[in-house]
């Protein structure tokens, strides 16, 4: 048990490593000119990378039971939903300003 | 009569109660921050060409906030692995470490903010700091929420360990995937109002 746990303390270390390398490309890749949509596009996958990470490791989603999958199956497809949702009706928006 | 599923897993779900408990609140705050995010997306693309505002924050500012943050993240899971392994003298240090590191974040925030203010840049003023007072002050509240409930566990809370261990590691958990939730969500947030 003692084992177990020291070697998710080790991996906690190494994914915090990942975290601070993540947000310093995130910062060192702003300031390459990409286009705005490839600087929003490269942003939104480091960020996702990350957020996987914690979701994975800190929270332990790895190891958790069936149900917490369920629960987060069904919270990403009505997320999504809802983004697709407004992206789709914008089209029927005219300009906010 | 006492509360089944405490501390044991329910045999049908896999989880205790609090655990269970605090995934579908977590659902809920997806749902919460997608709908602001949503927003953003949708007054940003709606914007007239060359009118969003871009470049208004200081980045040096917002990485220190992100590392904090991810530092906290690390400490939070630090003191559930020592309860587990039966430090609670580590695992109340590591407590101590995350709420201090809260405390950095809402500072900076706090400085920020007044920053901002002292500019004239009120959520009024343009969509951008309309998003990113809304945005940011929830996000902030969250970390409030947070501390309130780290700060009970680290003191009168931990007297739990001494009645019942394993339900005070449970208690640490939940409120730790609370905590690297709230981290999440400003992982997106630093590149979306700093960088972009």
């Amino acid at each position: 048990m003692s084992e177990d746990i020291q070697k998710q303390v080790q991996k906690y270390l190494l994914v915090f490593y990942a975290l601070l390398a993540g947000t310093v490309l995130t910062v060192a890749v702003s300031y390459v000119d990409l286009g705005q949509t490839g600087n929003i596009f490269v942003a939104f996958i480091i960020a996702s990378v990350k957020a996987s990470l914690v979701v994975l490791f800190f929270m332990h989603l790895i190891h958790e039971k069936r149900t917490v999958y369920m629960i987060m199956a069904v919270t990403v497809f009505f997320c999504l939903g809802m983004f697709l949702i407004t992206m789709v009706s914008m089209a029927d928006v005219p300009n906010i300003r | 009569m006492d509360i089944p599923y405490t501390v044991k897993p329910r045999p049908d779900t896999g989880l205790y109660n609090a655990k269970i408990g605090i995934w579908l609140f977590l659902a809920s705050e997806v749902m919460l921050f997608g709908a602001l995010f949503s927003s953003y997306i949708m007054l940003r693309a709606g914007a007239e060409p060359g009118t969003w505002l871009t470049n208004q924050l200081q980045v040096p500012l917002g990485f220190i906030n992100t590392v904090v943050l991810i530092a906290s993240s690390v400490t939070v899971v630090y003191a559930w692995a020592n309860l587990k392994m039966g430090n609670i003298a580590r695992a109340r240090f590591f407590l101590l470490v995350t709420i201090a590191c809260g405390l950095v974040f809402l500072l900076i925030k706090s400085y920020e903010y007044y920053h901002k203010f002292s500019h004239h840049h009120y959520p009024s003023t343009d969509p951008y700091w309309a998003l990113y007072f809304t945005l940011t002050g929830l996000h902030a509240f969250h970390v409030i929420c947070g501390m309130v409930v780290f700060v009970y566990f680290w003191g009168p809370g931990a007297s739990m360990w001494k009645t019942d261990p394993e339900r005070y590691t449970n208690r640490i958990e939940v409120v730790g995937l609370f905590w690297h939730f709230v981290d999440l969500v400003w992982i997106f947030l630093f590149p979306l109002l700093y960088l972009l």
